[in-house]
């Protein structure tokens, strides 16, 4: 199963790719919007995981042009960002985010059985 | 915060935040100084505060993550806002509570505990409030 992490910042792009390779994942990464889009013409993810805060193209971006994407728009998405606020959550799930997740304060543990529960359906 | 060891993550972590600070104060310094003012240049540094503040709460740094909060929320409606601007008082102020982020991570990376910045939150919190 093929995931692709989205975020400008170096440090959760390096621990999630780490974490979800050991657990048998195969990995992608893009440091902004822009790029990751590039990236998914060739690698089509089984599962996004997408920041919002970024340089060129922000993750609201992102999740906009992912639903009018005939062959991306099926993908689930999980927002997971630092940005808690309820209006921030709702924009995200208005533009198709199956799930949001505060980063910074949420379980490895759960989100990798958030991810396997996303993948299974 | 996250069920991790932290030590293994700390030394990278100290290394980001390092740089997040000189590019936050190199930045910041740049906007004040610009004529006209203009409250898009705040845009990286706000990116750069974000991502500090993900990066120590991620690894329990919960009063570092708290006050690089306050930064980010003031460089977010600066950036909302582009005919409002502070005066070079608040710039000052603003900028001497930039300039403790770099002692407390010196006392992260050396000891593993955070400073009191409890005078330069409530600090940011007035200017926070005068927006």
């Amino acid at each position: 199963m093929k995931i692709i992490i989205i975020d400008d910042d170096v440090f959760f792009r390096n621990f999630y790719s780490t974490k979800l390779t050991e657990l048998g994942y195969t990995t992608e990464t893009a440091g902004d919007g822009e790029e990751a889009m590039i990236k998914m013409t060739t690698f089509i993810p089984d599962l996004i995981l997408l920041d919002i805060i970024m340089p060129k193209k922000d993750g609201f971006t992102v999740l906009n042009e992912l639903r009018l994407n005939p062959i991306l728009n099926t993908i689930p998405v999980i927002v997971f960002s630092t940005l808690g606020q309820e209006p921030d959550i709702e924009k995200a799930k208005q533009l198709g985010a199956k799930d949001y997740i505060n980063k910074s304060y949420f379980d490895f543990d759960s989100l990798s059985k958030k991810i396997s529960s996303y993948l299974s359906k | 915060m996250t069920s991790i060891d932290i030590s293994v993550y700390k030394k990278q972590y100290i290394e980001l935040a390092k740089n997040s600070i000189t590019i936050i104060q190199d930045t910041f310094k740049t906007y004040v100084q610009s004529k006209p003012k203009n409250n898009k240049l705040l845009t990286e540094p706000h990116r750069f505060i974000h991502m500090m503040r993900s990066q120590s709460a991620f690894l329990g740094y919960e009063k570092t993550a708290q006050y690089c909060f306050e930064i980010e929320k003031i460089f977010a409606k600066l950036i909302s806002n582009d005919t409002f601007f502070l005066n070079e008082m608040q710039d000052l102020d603003l900028l001497q509570c930039i300039n403790q982020l770099p002692r407390n991570l010196d006392e992260i990376e050396l000891n593993n505990t955070e400073i009191d910045l409890n005078k330069f939150y409530n600090q940011l919190q007035t200017i926070y409030q005068s927006i």
